[in-house]
């Protein structure tokens, strides 16, 4: 395994201290795989092999993905080019029979479904289970075309390469002489396309993008290879069934994204694609109107209204003191993750803290917040009406309580490569320290900077030029160097000119000497962001900061030349002689999305051992309760062993050792069906499972007394399996499992979720690791190169490192305990982890997975973090296929998924390959991570013309030779190493590592902060929150509930069984039991008091006020007023 | 109503000659108001073919043509049925259970009325003859009246799934719930066409070459063939529906003109002979009935629409006799069934002496003319689930509900259902005209002597309509001579009078 990984590795230039590491990686995979692999073989789980198959690179993960032995080819054309025209090329070849013989149909299925493999990087199961099918079908007249079967799981492939997959099988289509898909050639496909669409957004969900009818026309008719797929949601179409070339009625949730979201959605990119790969017939893509343009600034301000309860709005759309833009990279942002001050979480109470997902208008969909301390700080009011800025969590904890207003929430630093990303329009930067800092810089390399006549040290001027986030100006410094050099005011004694108007700045002007105490002017000085406090006898207004006050009083002395001004900052500057730039540019809208998570990933109901018991073991599927009998009746997987007449839940006997054979059974006469045929008999295929009779009590027996160990009640199981062969776990991994808290998922492994994080450097102290220990894990030097000794020191992350959770750390020991007791009671192996204390797990390997793909990353611990976390390379979020945008992914042991996974756990249905580490891949390499991380910026700064570009409203991709990206480091040994990033940073967290929306408990608790919290921060208007939260939350779910409790299901109390209608018997048909309503009364009422107090407490539209009136009419006549007490007719008797 | 003996002696008689009744033609001799034996002598007297006496060959002697008599046009309502009273008695499971038992209890007492419902068996009892020994014969000296080895059982239908060897159908009674398969081509056309949830009576037999049982005929309860009451004078009703005041696309111009043509009466023989005005649901477009629909307002709130609504229907002559249900747009709760319009939000509505305001749904009696009003929220359900059914014919989906005797069968789909103690959308009574609205297209048919109509809209084509492919057919009346239960439509839009 080491020499095929290093071979893979031969021809890729890295460092030494690189190559090292990776090597370190590949043996310690090996050491791992050998020590699973001795107690698989033992025989006592369903496969006596490691499942998770080892993939080194793209090429290999596509092959083993598909069982084709393309790997070498594949990697040589990738090696050549890029990946979409390597995916045409192979797709071509296929289609030829250059790999193996196969009909038509078959050559043409693989090469459409390897092409998408090797655009999605192989990671997703987008390939397996979102095609559903090839086929070769006929037009009305008689010419064959192709088409293209779709199934939900597309949706792991991301709207592009979903669409280009239509591209893709087009080419092959010509290459294997197919004539094109005439659409309407029967019936009204355009039509149905349509009206499917409709109905799904409106019974199902909304896509990403929305379209117009046109453009699906133009999209369906235009289209050489049909765009067919499977039903994927219990929805009829209305007008258009019963046709002839689409099999269902039903609506294909697969065919709709694809067209929806990824032809039309992304017709501008595919248009490129078209361009750069030579295609021909896709020039009707220009047609489409597309979504993007129109949609945008609609879907931009659709996200920003959708807001949900107790999830607060943070800053509002073109409103004063909401965040403003900073455009730059921390090392803890970038990759869909920004920079707050730490100052803000702290001034709101912990409402939001790192982790936690936010929506944006601008420029993607959602971020992760960080904490980022170099950028501007909030600006408070305080009860006394004093105003200041906050620039510490321990002055924002200290006068929290007296805080009235937080004026401005200060910057949100986002990056660059975001933009690129989004290939949004870049907005204007504000004017801050580093734009001008890199004017003096620019004016200090002039050729004339010698002759510069001014008072002020030049030693001082390229201090000041060359870090402007530790030395500020003096304010006599910051006006002599603007009236010498010619430059703008320095941003820190500048103000926001350009939320005030002329007539309130001659307002200030005229009375900026005595400063009287009256509301106007109190209210332009907040706006201007002036420091100040009013004086006790409450007649005055004092400014605070005197450097304020006096620049402030420089800029305002000028004669007010030209009252005509068209605004605020041409008056002062023209008055004062001295340039002032807009220091509030631009702002973007921010509310709180997903709370950040860090939790062990359970089932619903919670499961400590996948075994079979049907309803005999009651609600809580307990198995301790279903050992009552002496044996169980239940389906689960055909083995047996001959010698000793028992059935066997592993390939070798439990008792005698012998290999067990899984038996293809079939259904009706029982007898034994050849793999692959049909019973002779009855002409029924094969079953590998049966239904039973399972001696449980006597397995639960030995188990325990194999392990020493009793199990306690409810020891956990499950209703019943769903995989193919319907194959259980040995009970004694529950046991086990149960005895140190633990629960398994649906494939075997334990896992703990996540949010995502990027990080690119780190301190020994903000991941709570020695710099010793660190040296052991190969990292010598800090970022500037020097030897490592202190804890204070920025390093460099290695690609493959992690630093965890806290919590999931020792989640992490419980399983690594776990482990090595099943090694040495179940397998009788040595143990393997021996560890005590999550220090211990610092360079173990851990996998990484995100949901909807099934290729496992290895990553390696190096350290924890307070907060809910967890924190990689953005390259190696992005092997997982993730971006950073507040998505939580999983980490395992790697021994656990080694040694307890088990492809025979898996659902036998689609998507059911999602979520599994079918795959496990050892080694990150950036070149082949999704093109997401390629966008991340690592430049050290922003070149001034990077910020006059935005101030002329350029688009990002218009600057993109500006600044420095990973993609331009792609094949160099530089891609490994030497990031840079704008803006530093002194920690990672704050005191408060959960934000408020998951500490508090209930509803009103979290809708008070909500409210209190829109009430706190001026950019947030709390009538506006309170329309938004009816509107999108409130109504909907209480309209939603009512409608739910008049066609309610009913269920169970006992077995569970579920009922679409009471049936007539009035009680479960299975058991007998009662049955209870699955929407009660108080789930249809609960946000009642809340939609009126609404009404009363906050300014809301009539609409929405009568919308309110009506619903608590309707509850009026759905439920009675009080339970009516029945009097029976004996009581009248007696 | 006609005696026991003459139907007896009529009976004896039929089957003297040689001659069965069928059970339709027998529920229709009951309620003649002729001589019965007489009817029966004359048609044996003209039947050549067969030896089966059937609803038409009653028809035939009985109503040939029969000559209006010039008596003084008369105006006499009568509410039949109103739901209101019994609305909002039950809640949870206790209520759900009550309604379907009720459901059950109603209809069985309909379906009782056939001959072959006497071999009906429990459906535990078809489990238990079904157990052990497989499939058995029908034995000697069982309940068989009809062809030997079947069995008969009906309850409601739980689930349809269509597998490969055909449709399967489970359904439930009081004892338990039992699948079975609809395999020949007759029996899966019929298995497709019922409703979920509607009774069903099922005759069975023993699945070839495989286990269970297998479908050979399926019954809906349906109404019998039968002669509608008339009106003994030449009055007219006017059936309309679905206003949607408030709305911008409500057509107040054209809805004006048929208040105008309301009140025209002088000029106009028909228009003076009007009696009566049935308005089936939607009078307002509502207040949040789905997402967005401020865009589509004029008039923010309920009650504003309401009180433009009672400005409008203000207008109407004062002799006419007004009837009116809510829909699912108005005022109330949408759960069926709909009890009248709140007071609190109908804008002076209950201040017009002429008009009287009804549930959903509600039967009245014009002049002997039975007329059931329905909104017609279920149609949504039957169209989207039986095959065959389109938003342009919704009268084929209406007379699905007939044959169901369900006003609104299906539960837990799109129509939300309340659970009442007492079913009531059960149609006990067989209507002579049904009149139903919310699909916003007119369609007159008529279905084993009921007359029925959909009455279109007063509202142009939404956005809705025009994603969904639904062409609305707005702006028209349906006018019923009561005498004759002859339709017609009026036509109120500018383009086309």
């Amino acid at each position: 395994m080491i020499s095929e990984g290093e071979a893979r590795l031969r021809d890729i230039r890295m460092p030494a201290y690189y190559r090292r590491y990776q090597h370190d990686i590949l043996a310690s995979v090996q050491k791992y795989y050998e020590h699973a692999l001795k107690a698989r073989r033992k025989g006592i789980d369903v496969a006596d092999v490691v499942e998770p198959k080892i993939a080194f690179d793209l090429a290999d993960r596509v092959a083993k993905m598909h069982n084709i032995e393309i790997a070498e080819r594949l990697r040589a054309l990738l090696g050549q080019t890029t990946k979409e025209k390597a995916a045409l090329k192979i797709a071509e070849e296929i289609a030829k029979g250059e790999y193996g013989t196969g009909d038509l149909r078959t050559r043409l299925d693989n090469a459409v479904r390897v092409s998408l493999a090797v655009v999605t990087e192989g990671v997703t199961v987008a390939p397996l289970q979102g095609i559903s099918d090839v086929t070769i079908k006929n037009n009305s007249d008689g010419s064959q075309y192709l088409s293209v079967s779709f199934a939900g799981p597309i949706r792991s492939a991301g709207g592009t390469e979903a669409a280009l997959t239509m591209l893709i099988a087009d080419h092959a289509r010509k290459v294997a002489g197919l004539d094109t898909y005439k659409a309407n050639s029967f019936d009204d496909e355009t039509g149905r396309f349509v009206e499917e669409l409709r109905i799904y957004e409106r019974e199902v969900m909304g896509f990403q993008f929305k379209v117009l009818d046109e453009d699906v026309i133009k999209c369906i008719s235009s289209l050489p290879v049909e765009l067919d797929g499977v039903d994927t949601d219990p929805v009829d179409v209305v007008g258009h069934k019963g046709m002839r070339r689409i099999a269902t009625d039903r609506v294909r949730g697969g065919a709709l994204r694809v067209m929806n979201d990824g032809l039309i959605g992304r017709s501008r990119k595919l248009l490129k694609l078209v361009e750069t790969l030579k295609l021909d017939g896709w020039q009707w893509l220009k047609e489409l109107k597309g979504a993007i343009q129109t949609g945008d600034d609609d879907a931009a301000h659709h996200r920003m209204s959708e807001v949900i309860t107790g999830r607060p709005v943070l800053s509002m759309v073109k409103k004063v003191g909401g965040f403003r833009l900073r455009y730059g990279r921390s090392p803890n942002t970038g990759f869909a993750t920004v920079g707050i001050h730490p100052a803000v979480p702290a001034l709101l109470n912990y409402a939001i803290v790192a982790g936690t997902q936010i929506k944006m208008d601008i420029p993607g969909k959602a971020s992760t917040i960080a904490l980022v301390d170099t950028v501007e700080p909030p600006v408070v009011r305080m009860d006394d009406g004093r105003v200041l800025a906050v620039l510490s969590v321990e002055q924002a904890e200290k006068i929290r309580t007296r805080v009235q207003k937080i004026l401005y929430l200060g910057d949100m630093l986002i990056s660059y490569g975001d933009f690129l990303e989004n290939n949004a329009q870049l907005p204007p930067a504000s004017y801050v320290e580093e734009i001008w800092a890199l004017q003096l810089r620019a004016k200090l390399a002039a050729p004339d900077a010698s002759s510069m006549d001014s008072s002020i040290d030049r030693d001082r001027l390229v201090q000041l030029a060359e870090h402007p986030f530790t030395i500020t100006p003096t304010v006599d410094e910051a006006f002599e160097i603007s009236r010498k050099l010619g430059i703008p005011l320095h941003p820190r004694h500048s103000f926001y000119f350009d939320v005030i108007t002329v007539q309130e700045l001659l307002y200030l002007k005229e009375r900026l000497a005595g400063l009287p105490n009256d509301p106007e002017l109190k209210a332009i000085l907040e706006k201007l962001g002036v420091s100040h406090s009013v004086a006790s006898n409450n007649n005055k207004i004092v400014l605070d900061d005197l450097s304020q006050a006096k620049s402030l009083s420089i800029l305002l002395s000028g004669p007010a030349i030209g009252e005509g001004a068209k605004d605020a900052i041409e008056l002062v500057t023209k008055s004062s002689g001295i340039t002032v730039m807009p220091k509030f540019a631009s702002s973007i809208a921010v509310r709180v999305g997903r709370p950040e998570k860090a939790a062990e990933r359970k089932m619903k109901p919670p499961v400590h051992v996948l075994f079979p018991i049907g309803t005999k073991g009651g609600a809580t599927r307990d198995i301790i309760k279903a050992c009552g009998e002496e044996s169980l009746f239940t389906q689960i997987a055909n083995r047996y062993c001959e010698t000793c007449r028992l059935p066997s839940l592993g390939t070798h006997c439990r008792s005698c050792g012998a290999s067990t054979m899984l038996r293809s059974q079939c259904p009706i006469c029982k007898g034994e069906v050849e793999e692959g045929e049909k019973c002779p008999r009855c002409n029924r295929d094969g079953r590998t499972y049966a239904s039973m009779n399972f001696p449980l009590r006597a397995a639960l027996q030995m188990a325990e007394k194999k392990l020493g160990v009793r199990a306690q009640e409810p020891l956990k199981g499950v209703k019943s399996l769903m995989s193919r062969d319907k194959a259980a776990e040995p009970l004694e991994k529950g046991i086990l499992r149960q005895k140190h808290e633990l629960h398994a998922f649906k494939d075997g492994t334990i896992r703990f979720d996540a949010t995502n994080e990027p990080l690119t450097h780190f301190t020994p102290a903000w991941i709570g690791v020695s710099v010793d220990k660190l040296k052991e894990l190969g990292y010598t030097r800090d970022y500037l190169g020097r030897e490592l000794s202190s804890s204070d020191q920025l390093v460099e992350l290695m690609m493959q490192d992690v630093i965890i959770p806290r919590d999931s750390a020792k989640h992490l020991v419980k399983a690594a305990k776990f482990i090595d007791e099943e090694l040495e009671k179940l397998y009788e192996q040595e143990p393997f982890y021996n560890v005590d204390r999550i220090d211990d797990l610092v360079g173990h390997l851990v996998v990484g997975l995100a949901p909807h793909t099934s290729v496992g990353i290895m990553g390696r611990i190096i350290g924890f973090t307070d907060s809910q976390v967890c924190l990689g390379s953005p390259i190696w979020h992005s092997a997982k296929r993730r971006d950073c945008d507040g998505d939580a992914d999983s980490i395992m042991l790697l021994m656990d998924a080694f040694l307890n996974f088990s492809f025979d756990f898996l659902p036998d249905k689609i998507g059911g390959l999602m979520d599994a580490p079918l795959l496990i891949q050892p080694t990150v390499l950036p070149h082949e991570v999704q093109r997401q991380a390629h966008n991340v910026d690592i430049a050290s700064s922003y070149p001034l013309e990077f910020y006059e570009a935005t101030w002329k409203q350029a688009k990002a991709a218009d600057v993109a030779s500006m600044i420095e990206i990973v993609k331009s480091r792609i094949g160099e040994e530089t891609q490994f190493f030497g990031y840079g990033f704008t803006h530093p940073t002194a920690g990672l967290t704050t005191r408060e590592q959960r934000s408020a929306y998951s500490t508090l408990n209930t509803m009103d608790e979290k809708l008070k902060m909500q409210f209190d919290t829109a009430k706190l921060i001026s950019a947030v208007d709390a009538d506006e929150v309170a329309a938004m939260v009816l509107t999108t939350h409130i109504l909907p779910d209480i309209m939603g509930n009512m409608r739910s409790y008049s066609s309610q299901t009913f269920r169970c109390t006992n077995c569970g069984e579920k009922f679409r209608r009471m049936p007539l018997v009035g009680k479960c048909t299975e058991c007998g039991n009662g049955l209870t309503q699955t929407v009660t009364r108080g789930a249809v009422e609960k946000y009642l008091g809340i939609a009126t107090g609404f009404c009363q407490e906050y300014k809301i539209n009539e609409y929405l006020k009568s919308r309110v009136e009506s619903i608590s009419a309707e509850l009026k006549l759905i439920f009675q007023e009080e339970k009516k007490v029945q009097s029976s007719l004996t009581e009248f008797m007696a | 109503m006609v005696l026991q003996s003459e139907i007896v002696n009529a009976l004896s008689y039929a089957t003297s000659k040689g001659y069965q009744i069928h059970p339709d033609a027998f529920a229709m001799l009951k309620g003649l108001e002729t001589d019965v034996l007489k009817a029966v002598q004359e048609i044996i007297k003209q039947k050549k073919q067969t030896k089966m006496i059937v609803v038409d060959d009653i028809k035939n002697v009985v109503n040939p043509g029969r000559q209006e008599e010039l008596v003084p046009v008369e105006q006499i309502a009568k509410v039949l049925v109103d739901p209101t009273p019994n609305v909002n008695t039950g809640e949870g499971v206790d209520g759900y259970a009550s309604l379907f038992k009720s459901r059950f209890e109603k209809t069985m007492r309909i379906l009782a009325q056939r001959p072959d419902s006497k071999r009906m068996t429990k459906i535990s009892t078809v489990k238990q003859m079904g157990k052990g020994a497989g499939p058995r014969p029908a034995a000697a000296g069982e309940r068989s009246l009809g062809s030997a080895g079947t069995y008969v059982v009906s309850g409601l239908l739980m689930s349809r799934r269509t597998k490969k060897n055909g449709i399967e159908l489970e359904v439930d009674d009081y004892t338990g719930r039992l699948q079975v398969t609809a395999m020949s081509e007759d029996a899966k056309k019929q298995a497709a066409s019922l409703a979920l949830d509607q009774v069903v009576m099922l005759e069975l037999e023993n699945a070839k070459g495989m286990p269970g049982l297998a479908i050979k005929n399926v019954f809906s309860p349906d109404i019998p063939d039968h002669l509608p009451n008339k009106s003994r004078s030449e009055a007219y009703a006017v059936l309309i529906s679905d206003l949607h005041v408030g709305s911008k696309y409500f057509m107040q111009q054209e809805f004006l003109r048929f208040l105008d043509w309301l009140a025209s009466g002088d000029d106009d023989d028909v228009v003076r002979k009007i009696k009566f005005l049935c308005i089936g649901g939607d009078l307002i477009d509502g207040i949040g009935i789905f997402p967005n629909q401020d865009k589509e307002l004029l008039m923010m709130n309920a009650a504003a629409q309401m009180a433009y609504t009672t400005k409008l229907l203000s207008k109407i002559p004062k002799h006419i006799k007004t009837f009116i249900i809510p829909g699912n747009h108005d005022p109330g709760r949408r759960a069926l069934p709909q009890p009248i319009f709140p007071e609190a939000t109908s804008g002076g509505l209950y201040g017009l002496e002429n008009c009287t305001m009804l549930g959903n749904p509600a039967y009245v009696e014009l002049n002997g003319v039975k007329v059931l009003m329905f909104h017609g929220q279920s149609l949504d359900d039957v169209i989207a689930t039986t095959p065959g059914m389109s938003y342009q014919r919704p009268a084929e989906a209406m007379k699905v509900l007939l044959k169901a005797r369900h006003l609104s069968p299906t539960y837990g789909g799109r129509t939300p259902v309340a659970p009442e103690s007492e079913d009531m959308m059960v149609m006990t009574e067989i209507p002579d005209i049904f009149h139903a609205g919310h699909v916003h297209v007119t369609d007159v048919d008529s279905y084993r002597g009921t007359l029925v109509v959909n009455s279109g809209a007063w509202q142009a084509q939404t956005k809705f309509q025009q994603t969904m492919g639904i062409t609305p057919s707005p702006g028209i009346a349906i006018v019923v001579n009561l005498a004759t239960l002859q339709p017609f439509k009026q036509d109120f839009n500018l383009m086309t009078t």
